[in-house]
């Protein structure tokens, strides 16, 4: 049975549909888009320099207001019954927000990282914020490819219930042996390095840095086994080996599932936490300048 | 399926990703595995079974909110901790410019902030807390506090500092030469002209290194709208900037360099150079004076200002009269007597002027006081004669024995060039000179009240001649008779003053007038003032029976004073037009016209007031000097070809015009923009704005009410 098969339907990958255009195409049209923008943006900044009016004001006003709307896209995603376009076309707009937002954003501050505890800390806010945007951008184009080929697609929150059911199948394989003198041999290894395996949970290791190096040592050691076995504890020995394999690919998801879903705790709480900085900071520069 | 192969199981759909709990599979509960639980947990986190045996867990979707929730709550602990902390500097937008960091060096957190914004208070939560108050003190009201010396507070939101009425006439008069262009339909400021805020070009918090004064062009033509893309292209060309004629010395530089050190000749037989920095001295900070004093003047002018001002001004002289009534005017000198001679001086005049009855009498005497014009069959003026002839005898007896400030002051009011010009005036000098002349002892001051000589009072005698002679009046002023002459005593020659008793004052410029009186007083006929009054001072000249001063040498104080006292009455006084025309004071004038200028009356140089040279414009010669081909100073400041110039062009030199009506045309060539404009731009010494105009005018040398004037 192909992997593809076992797929559950809530775990289908969210196409594009809507989008006629190709990538490409979408990527050219989203910066062009962007550029006008800009420069209509700084038309208007130059106009307010030239009257000696306040500029600063109207970048930061600018970058208040870039953050709503990236800010929106978190509400959109709570208000699907919503006829308010696809996600996929607001996560677009949200992307290249945050571009146009990145570049007032140079235009605003005097320094990257501005002075003081306050004004500082809100310019790391900001830079990390957009950082972790250009982050999820990179996740966003590789870990679905990488979630598809493999052979199974579990929901996060269930992958843990699919190990214990690894688990539970790999004792019964064990348990349905006929007790023969081969029999010993897989049981020992099960006992000492099998049943550990399946009984454990993933390890911080793996959740960063995801490798196939236990699954390879695993199987090498089963494979190894098998000149000491009949057939009928090889047909067993390879079932075990099978649930080695899925086993690794349950963790891999998990690792890259969890990228994601950190990703998105991270960029989101910050967002929040920019946001008000940025409220805070924007009443205090208004009430305080200097007329 | 391959036999070796497993496929997963599917997971009971007992849960939604957005569900807050999810099941923990770890039922017990009799006929059932742990893992095949088809119920789920409530929504509030419980198992649905009866026995509950399950403890259901916190899902992703849960856990993620905790997580964001944690770090939001963090953040605010941060800003909380952060305030409490670092207190107003937790909020720190930016290093302040260099002098305000030091000078708000010693202040903490809010009292910093609060020094330039108002609404700061101590507390940053006070600030959130109090709001905004429109009708509070402004960021620009806390930088005049300190900046009150430089600006006036009432026009410091004002565009340049100007005045709306200064304003609108500076562009009245800019827009009548200058036609209507598409700028005019520019941009706007953001900003009322009469509501500029300091912070509108100053912005702080740039750091220690920003320039905290800098101004782009691009701010400048915020307001002035004509486009300028460099100065060599559209820069106007400026008419007589940076000339502007003093009004109040006359100096002409062309006479000097083609006529006067042309014709002049030094000790090698050789024309003096006429060289710039001969008078022009470079001062310590590398600029030149542009106001020489008058030491590069007394090279050549010293020897004939001394002869001119060392020239007598009289202060009194008594008059000649033809057969004086003794009734009337006493014991009248010898020497006086026998025909009409004498002339009431500018300086008596303004004296005796006060009282409206001599000076009535003065009026009445021909020329204004000339005696030798006297029509002898005149009663009218004979009288008037004798009325003013008393007048200047008491009025030097009254000088003598109260002193002159003094008895001027009584008489004609208190006047301080006036003051100033009987500042040195001896009381001695008048008092021995009018014993001389009447042989008569008078007061002298508070010691030895000896007055054996009598005269009618000035106002008796006036009175009298008004009442025909009536020799009672002269009974009602002395009834008792004390005023009565006394023979003996004016027989008495040897009498010495009670003052100087062997006539001699310690420390009396004239002494040797003083030892000549105390030689028994006999008439010093022979007192030279040039011989012995080398640097000038009062005497008394026995022959004329005058009081007079010798001026000597620049700024004589005396003639200066005498100038000053007249340079307020109008040009068509007699008194003035006869003071300024005496020799003495018109060596002054042919350079100081200034000096008696209606209203603005000045010995030092000042600016044209029509062209407030400076007020918005700066230069400094240092950086121009260090140039080969500018050192020389004419290659910017060549002096007008006047004998190419017509004569319509108004260029008249004001020497010689003693009227303190100087031409307003200076001495100097244009200067031509081209000059400046091949090192000045972009690229090169730089064509900014501001890099010759400023934007608050300056204060000094032009107060702002040259400014008020130049906007008119």
């Amino acid at each position: 049975m192909a992997r593809e098969a076992l797929r559950e339907p809530s775990m289908e990958i969210v196409r594009y549909d809507t989008m006629k255009l190709s990538i490409r195409q979408r990527r050219v049209v989203a910066l062009v888009v962007v550029i006008s923008a800009l420069m209509v943006w700084l038309a208007g900044a130059h106009w307010i320099d030239t009257t000696l009016g306040r500029p600063e004001v109207y970048s930061g006003a600018t970058l208040l207001a870039c953050l709503v709307g990236l800010m929106a896209i978190g509400m959109r995603k709570r208000l699907v019954v919503l006829p308010l376009w696809s996600v996929s076309t607001w996560v677009q707009v949200h992307i290249y927000t945050g571009l146009f937002a990145c570049i007032v954003f140079a235009f605003h501050v005097p320094a990257i990282v501005a002075n003081g505890v306050f004004e500082g800390g809100l310019s790391i806010m900001f830079l990390v914020v957009a950082a972790s945007g250009v982050y999820g951008v990179f996740l966003s184009r590789t870990v679905p490819k990488r979630l598809t080929a493999l052979s199974s697609q579990p929901r996060f929150d269930r992958i843990q219930w699919h190990r214990n059911q690894l688990a539970v199948a790999a004792s019964d394989i064990i348990g349905e042996l006929a007790d023969t003198p081969d029999r010993s041999v897989v049981v020992s290894f099960f006992d000492q390095s099998l049943q550990p395996y399946f009984a454990s949970s993933l390890s911080t290791r793996y959740l960063l840095f995801p490798s196939t190096s236990y699954r390879r040592k695993l199987l090498a050691e089963l494979m190894e086994l098998d000149r000491y076995l009949n057939s009928e504890v090889q047909l067993a020995a390879k079932r075990l080996a099978a649930l080695i394999r899925h086993r690794d690919d349950l963790d891999y998801q998990n690792a890259l599932q969890f990228r994601l879903r950190a990703w998105v705790v991270i960029h989101g709480s910050l967002s929040v936490l920019l946001i008000v900085w940025s409220l805070v900071h924007a009443y205090l520069a208004i009430w305080m300048h200097g007329r | 399926m391959r036999r070796d192969d497993f496929e997963l199981p599917v997971a009971p759909a007992t849960d939604r990703p957005s569900d807050r709990y999810q099941c923990g599979f770890s039922c017990t509960d009799v006929g059932r595995t742990a893992l095949s639980c088809p119920l789920g947990p409530t929504a509030a986190g419980a198992c649905r079974h009866e026995k509950t045996l399950c403890r259901p867990v916190a899902s992703t979707s849960l856990r993620s909110q905790r997580w964001a929730t944690a770090v939001v709550v963090v953040g605010f602990m941060i800003l909380i901790v952060g305030v409490y902390e670092y207190g107003t500097g937790f909020y720190k937008p930016g290093p302040l410019s260099a002098p305000h960091s030091q000078i708000l060096a010693g202040k903490m957190g809010g009292a910093s902030c609060a020094a330039c914004h108002p609404q700061a208070t101590t507390s940053l939560f006070g600030w959130f807390l109090t709001g905004h108050d429109a009708a509070a003190l402004s960021q620009s009201d806390a930088c005049m506090d300190c900046h009150h010396n430089e600006l006036r507070q009432e026009t410091a939101r004002n565009a340049h500092n100007l005045t709306a009425e200064q304003l609108s006439g500076m562009n009245h008069g800019v827009n009548q030469t200058r036609p209507v262009s598409w700028n005019e339909w520019m941009l706007r400021p953001a900003f009322a002209l009469d509501d500029v805020a300091c912070a509108t070009c100053h912005q702080e918090h740039g750091g220690a290194d920003a320039r905290l004064t800098s101004l782009s062009d691009a701010q400048c033509q915020t307001c002035h709208s004509d486009r300028f893309t460099s100065f060599a292209t559209d820069h106007p060309a400026w008419d007589q900037w940076p000339y502007s004629k003093t009004e109040s010395i006359a100096f002409d530089h062309g006479t000097h360099a083609k006529r006067h050190f042309t014709a002049s000749k030094d000790e090698s037989g050789n024309a003096k150079p006429f060289r710039c920095l001969d008078c022009h001295e470079k001062k310590v900070n590398g600029e030149f004076s542009r106001v020489t004093g008058y030491q590069a003047c007394a090279d050549c002018h010293d020897k004939s200002l001394n002869q001119q001002v060392g020239e007598r001004l009289d202060l009194f002289t008594l008059p000649s009269l033809i057969q004086p009534r003794r009734e009337r005017v006493g014991d009248w000198p010898a020497a006086a007597t026998g025909f009409y001679d004498g002339k009431v001086g500018p300086l008596a005049r303004w004296l005796l002027n006060s009282d409206p009855t001599i000076r009535q009498a003065i009026a009445t005497l021909p020329a204004e006081g000339d005696y030798s014009r006297m029509d002898l069959n005149n009663a009218s003026q004979r009288d008037a004669a004798e009325t003013v002839a008393i007048a200047i005898a008491n009025f030097i007896d009254s000088m003598g024995s109260k002193g002159p400030i003094v008895a001027a002051t009584e008489f004609s009011g208190e006047n301080q060039a006036m003051n100033r010009i009987l500042k040195g005036l001896s009381p001695q000098l008048l008092s021995e000179s009018s014993y001389r002349w009447h042989r008569k002892v008078i007061d002298v001051g508070m010691v030895g009240p000896k007055q054996d000589w009598v005269r009618p009072t000035i106002r008796a005698a006036a009175v009298r001649t008004k009442d025909n002679d009536d020799e009672l009046l002269l009974d009602e002023d002395d009834p008792d008779g004390l005023l009565q002459e006394d023979g003996n005593s004016q027989e008495d020659p040897l009498l010495p003053s009670p003052l100087t008793p062997n006539g001699t004052l310690p420390g009396d410029s004239q002494g040797e007038l003083g030892d000549a009186t105390a030689l028994g007083m006999k008439p010093n006929l022979d007192f030279d003032p040039v011989t012995m009054l080398p640097h000038g001072g009062w005497f008394a000249n026995d022959t004329r029976m005058s009081i007079s001063y010798r001026g000597y040498g620049h700024a004589d104080p005396v003639l200066q004073a005498a100038i000053e006292l007249v340079a307020g009455l109008p040009e068509s006084d007699s008194i003035r037009r006869e003071l300024l025309g005496s020799n003495p004071a018109a060596a002054c004038m042919v350079c100081h016209p200034g000096a008696t200028r209606v209203g603005a009356a000045t010995w030092k140089v000042t600016p044209s007031s029509h062209r407030p040279r400076g007020a918005f414009t700066k230069f400094s010669h240092s950086p121009h000097m260090t140039l080969p081909v500018l050192s020389d100073c004419v290659q910017c400041h060549s002096l007008e070809d006047r004998d190419a110039a017509p004569p319509s062009t108004g260029l008249v030199t004001s020497v010689g015009n003693a009227n303190g009506l100087s031409g307003a045309h200076h001495d100097f060539a244009p200067l031509q923009k081209m000059i400046c404009s091949a090192c000045h731009t972009a690229m090169s010494a730089g064509d900014e704005c501001v890099k010759c105009h400023r934007y608050h005018p300056s204060q000094e040398p032009f107060s702002h009410d040259v400014l008020d004037g130049a906007a008119k």
